[in-house]
């Protein structure tokens, strides 16, 4: 008897464990992650949108739209209408979906690395519905094509593996700086036009005029701000002196820290060397190259690259004035950052963003954060927890800061650069390939991604999130104006700026994604760091680490020669 | 009649053990076989070859993939660290872990003071997640240290994972802390299997505690022992020091281990075909090297270990 009750107790946990299995598995009218009722009347189509920083809310609405649009068309027999089902927990990253056994048939996620999902067959081809105008219901479309609205760039790397389009860019996520915009007014952080105003720079009255600032244009979104590195970091120090402290960044994750690297090295190299990085190859303009130091003064040749010189990809100019501002933070840290940014275990990017938020409200203020244009997104808790803080809790001014364009004042006069943003979060939509032998299916998909590509959706999305999708349209004057204080400071920005994206059109990248991982690491004196933050706190130079990053000319030839003349 | 009963009753029992029996060994074979022997045999048919990008599938490479092997031995950054603190972590084990465990658990074994209390400490760490505890263990040595060291002496000070001459012991002593309750259980599982009438005689004829520890104890648990030792031994070449549990993908290659590097370019490998022979060779190049170093090493412990019989 008792050995009948353990088979039979064990029985029944083998077949619960079977069952549990079967119900973890597809994506289907019975999986647990689908809350809503599944309407047999209607096609579904299942969605799934990776959260991040973004959210739901922009899905839905579109959502909304599109099945109020198609209500009455058949995309099945014995069906009218659609049921789109959207996915509200994936938190799977872009780089490990298992799509030839998952059921969600359109995404909307970041990390994505795109040609290896092209190269293995796992996206659909939807070229076709690039290639078209977006549609705006069943009968109706736009007049220009989706592709139309995709920069040369962007075009290039999307076809560059067999010349056929498998997605289209989801959100423009850019990595910098964002600064308190209130705090450098009561601060009088601003530069002002007038140099020798016995201030040493900065503005006295908040009526004085203010400098050109980056982009060397009077009047526009960054007046007042650092146009040089050497104002940078006087910046910092002016900071330090009137009792702001200039940086926070989450000290849990170091690699932050490199977020200020990159969006120098764009501004500093502009927008042909930053794209550079992402294709070791410059296309025959030439770029900015470090050939070697004299004391502490970079020596630099103007130069072309090509896969044969693709090593000095490692050597770009631009690259070493964002590690040396890193280098100057670091070595500065104490006064510069906040004290939890030092590399503190336990301080990620949301105890970070809530940090950053209350400061000026405790009487601490900080000026810059370090981090992604959609931090404030992922801080919306954070922002109403402060609210109890007080006075002018609630209508706070923070706003993506342009880095400066030019090293000192002597390159400066050799003119402004266009502000250039960099595109780091490879955030695509796209259809899974696994339903290529369902016509109905296929149809429904490309006809809802088309839609989601609308001029109407794409400026839904930035009204909903604050955040530019990865293509060209505009806003409203009215919509711009609803648009928050932050959003509206990206928005500003990114309609001057040149968006660098991350997705190589150089083959010999394709196949070695590994050039593009990761790549701030650096290797000298026996000693290997991952992270320049590491480097600099080891006390080591910006030319020492960067120096360490260096490839060897006959070690590239070797090693990427059937690339070579190819 | 009664006896084709009974056979019956005979065949019934038989047939009910064989499902009893096939129930219990289904799971574990099922998994043996996809988790160990599909797995295995894959990793090495993959050591021996390379991603075709024209093909878009696996093609036979012949020995060239050990070449990147060797390769990053030389030219990867971490490769000094994760030696070095691969070595640091088992000896720390071996050396300072062991012992302690040891010595603890004859003390729990002997039911001195406090022994039952000690006994649910040690094991508390293993109720939590591993990740809850190094959760804890960072608030502790990152946020309360410095500011009792700050309330104590007025000076701030970083935290001891923040402060990068400081975290690899601080790390270090994670580990030992939450290994000490596993091998100090198991150890006190053992020495409880000691028959009592030896421990009694030898205390007739007067022996200390030192002395029952060092010539009846340890002899007497000295299999169990002799696993711990081999087991550790082979997590020189798969132990992550908990790395992931306390930076995720970002720890520096200061503190990289085998393991941690292992297990970190197999997630990361996982979207990327061509990146998996590297990984597969790699890993057989450990076993090359620890197979016969464990066999090796279970050999010379059970040759010179203490004889009991």
């Amino acid at each position: 008897m008792k050995k009948k009750t353990i088979a039979f107790i064990l029985s029944a946990l083998f077949a619960l464990s079977a069952a549990s299995v079967t119900a973890c598995g597809p994506a289907g009218t019975n999986n647990s992650k689908i809350d809503v009722q599944i309407d047999e009347d209607k096609s579904q189509l299942y969605v799934a949108n990776l959260q991040g920083g973004i959210g739901y809310a922009w899905l839905d609405k579109v959502i909304k739209r599109f099945e109020e649009a198609y209500k009455d068309e058949v995309f099945e027999e014995g069906k009218k209408g659609v049921q789109i089902i959207p996915e509200r927990e994936y938190t799977v990253n872009g780089s490990y979906l298992l799509l030839p056994t998952d059921d969600w048939e359109v995404y909307f996620n970041e990390a994505v690395t795109y040609n290896t999902y092209v190269m293995k067959g796992e996206l659909l081809d939807v070229s076709d519905v690039v290639k078209a105008p977006a549609k705006t219901g069943p009968n109706t479309k736009e007049s220009k094509t989706i592709e139309s609205k995709l920069s040369p760039n962007m075009q290039a790397g999307l076809t560059a593996y067999n010349g056929n389009y498998y997605a289209i860019p989801h959100y423009e996520a850019y990595r910098g700086v964002s600064y308190d915009v209130d705090v450098f007014k009561d601060y009088k952080l601003f530069f002002a036009a007038d140099k020798d105003n016995g201030n040493d720079g900065f503005i006295i009255d908040d009526d004085d005029v203010p400098s050109v600032g980056p982009n060397g244009i009077p009047g526009d979104y960054d007046d007042g701000l650092p146009a040089t590195l050497e104002e940078f970091k006087k910046l910092c120090n002016r900071m330090v002196l009137v009792g702001v402290t200039p940086f926070i960044w989450p000290g849990a994750h170091a690699g932050y820290t490199e977020y200020i690297v990159d969006a120098i090295e764009c501004s500093i190299g502009g927008a042909d060397e930053a794209s550079v990085y992402y294709n070791y190859n410059s296309y025959d303009k030439p770029v900015s190259v470090v050939t070697g130091f004299d004391g502490d003064a970079p020596q630099i040749t103007r130069q072309t690259i090509d896969n044969s010189t693709g090593y000095l990809t490692k050597q770009l100019a631009g690259r070493y004035y964002g590690y040396d501002m890193l280098d100057t933070i670091v070595k500065n840290i104490d006064s510069y950052a906040y004290s939890l940014s030092n590399n503190n275990s336990t301080h990620s990017q949301i105890a970070a963003q809530e940090d950053y938020i209350r400061s000026d409200l405790i009487g601490k203020p900080i000026g810059m954060i370090i981090d992604g244009n959609y931090w404030w997104n992922e801080a919306a808790p954070a922002y109403q927890r402060s609210l109890t803080l007080g006075e002018g809790a609630a209508d706070r001014h923070f706003a993506w800061m342009p880095m400066p364009t030019a090293v000192g004042e002597a390159d400066r006069a050799a003119g402004a650069k266009e502000p250039v943003l960099f595109n780091a979060m490879r955030s695509f939509c796209f259809v899974n390939a696994n339903i290529a032998n369902k016509p109905a299916k296929v149809k429904l998909a490309k006809e809802f991604i088309s839609f989601c590509y609308s001029d109407e959706s794409l400026q839904e999305f930035t009204t909903t999130t604050g955040v530019a999708k990865g293509l060209k349209y505009e806003l409203t004057s009215a919509q711009e104006k609803d648009l928050n204080y932050y959003a509206k400071s990206c928005w500003e920005m990114r309609k001057k700026a040149t968006v660098v994206s991350t997705l190589p059109q150089n083959r010999m990248i394709i196949e070695n994604e590994a050039l593009i991982g990761y790549l701030h690491k650096s290797n000298f004196d026996h000693q290997s760091y991952n992270t320049a933050f590491e480097g600099f706190l080891a006390k080591y130079s910006a030319a020492k680490y960067f120096m360490g990053q260096w490839i060897d000319a006959a070690k590239w030839s070797s090693d990427y020669g059937k690339y070579i003349n190819n | 009649m009664e006896f084709a009963k009974k056979r019956v009753s005979a065949q019934i029992g038989k047939r009910n053990k064989l499902i009893f029996y096939t129930l219990m060994m289904a799971l574990p074979i099922i998994q043996f076989i996809i988790f160990w022997i599909f797995v295995n045999i894959n990793s090495i048919l993959l050591a021996f070859r390379t991603w075709d990008f024209d093909r878009g599938d696996y093609v036979w490479n012949g020995l060239k993939t050990f070449g990147n092997v060797v390769n990053l031995f030389k030219e990867a950054p971490f490769m000094l660290s994760a030696i070095k603190n691969s070595v640091i972590v088992y000896l720390i084990g071996l050396v300072l872990g062991t012992p302690l465990s040891l010595i603890f658990s004859f003390y729990l074994y002997k039911k001195k003071i406090l022994s039952g209390l000690f006994k649910t400490i040690l094991f508390l760490p293993h109720i939590l997640s591993a990740l809850i505890m190094v959760l804890l263990y960072k608030y502790m040595v990152d946020r309360a240290i410095p500011a009792v060291h700050e309330m104590i002496t007025g000076s701030a000070m970083k935290g001891l994972i923040a402060n990068t001459d400081t975290r690899l012991y601080a790390i270090l002593f994670y580990n030992v802390w939450t290994g000490f309750g596993t091998s100090t259980m198991m150890y006190l599982g053992a020495m409880s299997g000691i028959s009592d009438s030896v421990v009694e005689a030898a205390e007739l004829d007067g022996i200390t505690p030192l002395q029952e520890l060092w010539y009846i104890t340890i002899p007497l648990i000295w299999p169990t022992f002799t696993t711990f030792v081999v087991v550790g031994f082979v997590g020189l070449f798969t132990g992550q020091m908990n790395l992931y549990n306390f930076y995720g993908d970002d720890a520096p290659y200061a503190l990289y281990t085998f393991g941690y590097y292992l297990y970190k370019a197999a997630k990361e490998a996982a979207p990327l075909p061509q990146n998996y022979p590297d990984i597969a060779a790699l890993g057989l190049c450990f076993t090359a090297i620890a197979a016969p170093c464990t066999l090796l090493l279970r050999k010379m412990l059970d040759k010179f270990g203490p004889k009991t019989v």
